[in-house]
């Protein structure tokens, strides 16, 4: 039964892929900055419409100013999709965004940065960033 | 070369905005949390427009002439989180992020050749040294942390049960 949940997880990314993409393509047409705001304002059309149509969790007291933050970063992580995207395409963005996302986990986990429970670095993985790093010299040089 | 390191970046907000709005979702729900993403993610968008002097009358002049398809990413994005809320607590720690990867990866291939008529061998032999080598972080994991699938604590980052980018 897990199994479906496994290769949705697949299907996720694979929609991820689709989106960043699409994205891309769309600065392509709007231009790098006003892309990002029709992307956003299709987003939110679309969890509009989701929130009245599903039901809502109440509201549990005030909201911390920093958990407004997300937008932010947000608005920064699609404007670097398209500009890379169309650059350096679709699987290499991707590939050197995986990267990062590994390289913060691993360091905010080792500290317990953040809230996070502190797990220190497992040795181990380097050999799996070395297996990485060869993976992204492998596609830019042929 | 500066694309390259913008990519690497962005994978560092993309963490950081995934335990953000972790703690956010946790606060309002998860769809209002999105809510307010797009709100203030919208919000700053007009802000920094205006401040650089983009001619929205030629922006919205532009957009009829757009293929419809090309707008879909925002609702994909949230069609992600919405699957992500499902899927999430039912895969294994360990795996999530591995999948999802795996996704990205493969599904770049096809687009990239979709979009370019080429998939160069570098690509695909760089996407299987990647995947290898997160699988063999994966099993390192596996030894050190918990997999238990039906906990509700924000596991760490790096085996990312954090719903996936937006």
């Amino acid at each position: 039964m897990v199994i479906i949940y496994k290769t949705s997880a697949i299907a996720i990314g694979a929609l991820i892929s689709v989106m960043v993409t699409v994205n891309g393509i769309l600065s392509g047409f709007a231009g790098v900055w006003f892309s990002v705001l029709v992307i956003h304002a299709v987003g939110l059309a679309a969890v509009l419409i989701v929130i009245l149509a599903v039901k809502r969790k109440k509201v549990a007291g005030k909201i911390p100013l920093y958990l407004f933050s997300a937008g932010a970063i947000g608005v920064l992580v699609t404007y670097f999709n398209n500009v890379c995207i169309p650059e350096l395409g679709t699987t290499f963005t991707l590939a050197l965004c995986l990267a990062g996302q590994s390289l913060l986990a691993v360091l905010i986990d080792h500290f317990g940065l953040l809230g996070m429970k502190r797990v220190r670095f497992n040795k181990k993985k380097i050999i799996g960033f070395l297996l990485v790093a060869v993976g992204l010299v492998a596609m830019t040089l042929f | 070369m500066l694309d390259v390191v913008l990519a690497f970046v962005t994978g560092w907000f993309v963490i950081l905005s995934s335990i953000i709005n972790a703690n956010l979702s946790q606060k309002i729900g998860v769809f209002k949390g999105v809510l307010v993403n797009y709100i203030v993610g919208l919000g700053i968008t007009l802000a920094i427009l205006v401040v650089t002097g983009v001619s929205f009358r030629a922006g919205i002049a532009g957009l009829p002439g757009i293929p419809v398809w090309a707008f879909s990413g925002g609702l994909i994005g949230v069609v992600v989180v919405a699957s992500s809320n499902v899927v999430v607590p039912k895969v294994p720690a360990v795996y999530m992020t591995l999948l999802s990867y795996i996704g990205q990866l493969g599904t770049g291939i096809f687009l990239d050749y979709a979009r370019t008529g080429t998939a160069p061998l570098g690509r695909i032999i760089g996407v299987l040294f990647i995947v290898a080598g997160m699988v063999y972080n994966s099993m390192a994991d596996k030894e050190t942390v918990s997999n238990d699938s039906s906990d509700n604590v924000i596991h760490p980052p790096s085996c990312s049960r954090l719903p996936p980018r937006l």
